[in-house]
């Protein structure tokens, strides 16, 4: 096809025989090229990690909107039935749970975006980190909120 | 095959506004870019959903004073317009997940159709049950 000194060809997207289910992976394509050495095991399936977060959001979620709407005469809970909701256990573990999945899907779904922006995958690791770090302080915040209101509401 | 597509040279933000422009012969774009933009809307209002929510700790006088102001009209059209963004968000996250293990793939654009009347009657529901129950 080509001299002996031409790039090795490389694809943009899916390839014509990709299979239903295929995924690139690191050091297939361009995908593959931005990722660091010791990412090459784990960034070509976090897709994966946003179908099963994206799965339990829709569980979470829906036992979210049901419990605080309605279930409640009027659909808005005032602070007495928050805080009464929050110390049954049941509800204060959907709640965590729906608090971890969607910091888990909301990180992975800015990175996905910021694949496209940035090109040097020095830069795209420092925003994946600080964006862990940030969905990190988000998950202590809210976790210390609902103690809040549990323990002194 | 496999074509040779080279990346093409342009400017750092512009390159993420590639989603904006319709693909035609692409049935999924549209898909595409309203996930996307159902997923951006979604996460503005998470971050202010949990900034809202801190006025819990000013106990009963900070907070029920703000489901008044939550319960009005605007606002309920605005929840409506969430639910419209979760719905869809939702529905097209099971599509793809679907696509990706090869389900529907022979009929992609049909596919699409579902999710996205689905998703218009679900919202169309809860709109009413939310403004007008």
């Amino acid at each position: 096809m080509s001299g002996p000194t031409r790039p090795a060809r490389r694809f943009l997207g899916r390839p014509d025989d990709a299979y239903p289910g295929f995924v690139p992976r690191a050091g297939d394509g361009p995908e593959g090229a931005r990722a660091l050495p010791g990412a090459a095991n784990w960034a070509g399936r976090l897709w994966m990690v946003q179908a099963i977060s994206g799965a339990l959001l829709i569980v979470f979620l829906g036992l979210h909107l049901v419990a605080q709407h309605l279930l409640v005469p009027g659909g808005l809970r005032d602070y007495a039935a928050v805080v009464s909701y929050l110390r049954q256990p049941p509800a204060l573990l959907a709640e965590l749970g729906l608090l971890g999945s969607v910091i888990v899907h909301v990180v992975l779904g800015i990175r996905a975006g910021v694949v496209e922006m940035v090109k040097s995958p020095v830069w795209l690791q420092r925003i994946t980190i600080g964006l862990w770090i940030a969905g990190g302080l988000f998950f202590v915040y809210a976790t210390w909120l609902t103690a809040v209101l549990v323990v002194a509401g | 095959m496999t074509t040779n597509v080279e990346r093409p040279e342009v400017p750092l933000f512009r390159r993420h506004l590639y989603w904006l422009q319709p693909r035609w012969r692409d049935p999924g774009w549209l898909a595409f870019a309203l996930n996307r933009l159902s997923g951006y809307i979604l996460v503005l209002y998470l971050l202010a959903h949990f900034v809202i929510l801190s006025r819990l700790t000013a106990g009963p006088a900070g907070w029920d004073s703000l489901l008044e102001i939550f319960g009005s009209q605007p606002f309920l059209v605005g929840d409506t317009l969430l639910i419209a963004a979760v719905v869809f968000h939702g529905l097209n996250g099971l599509r793809v997940t679907a696509l990706t293990f090869g389900f529907g793939s022979r009929h992609p654009s049909l596919l699409f159709g579902v999710v996205f009347a689905v998703s218009v009657v679900i919202t169309l529901l809860a709109g009413w049950a939310i403004l007008f129950e």
